[in-house]
């Protein structure tokens, strides 16, 4: 549906920038992670309600796993950037680092829907 | 991360089933709880996860924790004392404001096709509606049952909205934040985070008791915790990876 939306929307420019922007929905769905780490969700949600067994939900579980890292190195190869390294991160943080509150303390208003 | 001067030991009970000791590195007065581990990259399987969320319980039975992510590895110790350093005011003031407080998590499911007869039976509009359909025999075009459906959606989302209401409602005066994330599936209607303080547990538990006994078998809750506060800290670190040598 997005797809169609997306060129329906477009300015008449041309045949060559409705290939791009196919190209680009291409590369997005090529490297978007959010439906898999979703479809990890939901299936943690049926264990839970035990519509699936323990073994079911290891098997599948790797099996998205296997994609989520599929993902991850297709996104670094998208972005031009060697293959993940193993090491660990070093002590350096970069500006703008730090912890914060989701909440303000200083409220009254910090319960309900929609926060 | 919590606030402590002098090292602790939590047992042998680090992530990636080896074994090992789970301990704390320092600056000043707060600290990293850690355990060293041979591999970079943790997949987030049950399994790991389940092993992550007991060293949580263990440390959290002493101590206010500010959660990192799942999974973050650095190199050396020092360099997690770097980052410690780098951070310190937040981290000291957002560990000040956590002290003694607990999350709790809360996700609420109905059985949706039984929302739905009620709905039909009560709802006016609806009623009336599949009513015309059924005496002008237009139960089988397409149109029409896309319009009960979608008035069926509408008045689903409008019960849910009133009855999360109603929860919230029914916790306000026991907690001190909420959060509300995106439901999963279909048959679930909230799934919100509570921040508590810690000496009004047993009141919020009451109060979730109540409120679950007022909607009696046409909800189901799950109530979990008490967890870090995961969902009322952010820890914003901007890191780099070392090279490979």
């Amino acid at each position: 549906m997005l797809f169609l939306d997306d060129l329906l929307a477009l300015p008449i420019t041309g045949f060559k920038s409705i290939l791009r922007t196919l190209a680009k929905v291409a590369e997005e769905q090529y490297t978007d992670d959010a439906p898999i780490k979703e479809r990890l969700l939901h299936l943690q949600v049926e264990l839970d309600e035990g519509t699936i067994t323990e073994d079911e939900y290891i098997k599948q579980e790797a099996e998205i796993l296997r994609e989520l890292r599929e993902i991850r190195k297709r996104k670094r190869e998208v972005a031009g950037l060697p293959p993940e390294e193993a090491t660990g991160f070093t002590g350096k943080v970069k500006e703008g680092s730090g912890v914060e509150l989701t909440w303000d303390p200083d409220s009254d208003d910090n319960v309900g829907p929609g926060r | 991360m919590i606030e402590a001067r002098d090292s602790v030991g939590f047992g042998r009970i680090g992530i990636g089933g080896l074994g090992e000791s789970v301990y704390s590195v320092h600056h000043g007065d707060v600290a990293a709880v850690v355990s060293k581990t041979p591999v970079f990259i943790f997949d987030p399987t049950r399994e790991n996860a389940l092993a992550h969320e007991h060293v949580i319980e263990t440390v959290m039975k002493s101590n206010t924790i500010i959660p990192m992510s799942f999974g973050t590895v650095f190199r050396t110790d020092d360099d997690i004392r770097e980052v410690l350093k780098s951070i310190y005011p937040s981290l000291k003031d957002v560990l000040k404001q956590m002290a003694n407080k607990l999350e709790f998590g809360l996700k609420v499911t109905w059985d949706r096709d039984r929302i739905v007869e009620e709905l039909k039976r009560e709802n006016e509009e609806i009623h009336r509606f599949q009513h015309e359909l059924t005496r002008k025999h237009l139960q089988s075009t397409y149109f029409a049952r896309m319009q009960l459906g979608r008035m069926i959606d509408k008045a689903l989302s409008e019960r849910a909205a009133e009855v999360v209401r109603e929860i919230y409602d029914g916790l306000r005066t026991v907690c001190v934040a909420s959060r509300d994330n995106k439901v999963i599936g279909d048959k679930m209607i909230m799934n919100a985070a509570f921040l508590i303080q810690k000496d009004k547990e047993t009141e919020f538990d009451a109060a979730v008791n109540a409120v679950a006994q007022k909607f009696g078998d046409r909800l189901n809750f799950k109530y979990t915790g008490p967890w870090p506060p995961y969902n009322f800290v952010n820890i914003r670190l901007k890191l780099e990876r070392g090279s490979a040598n």
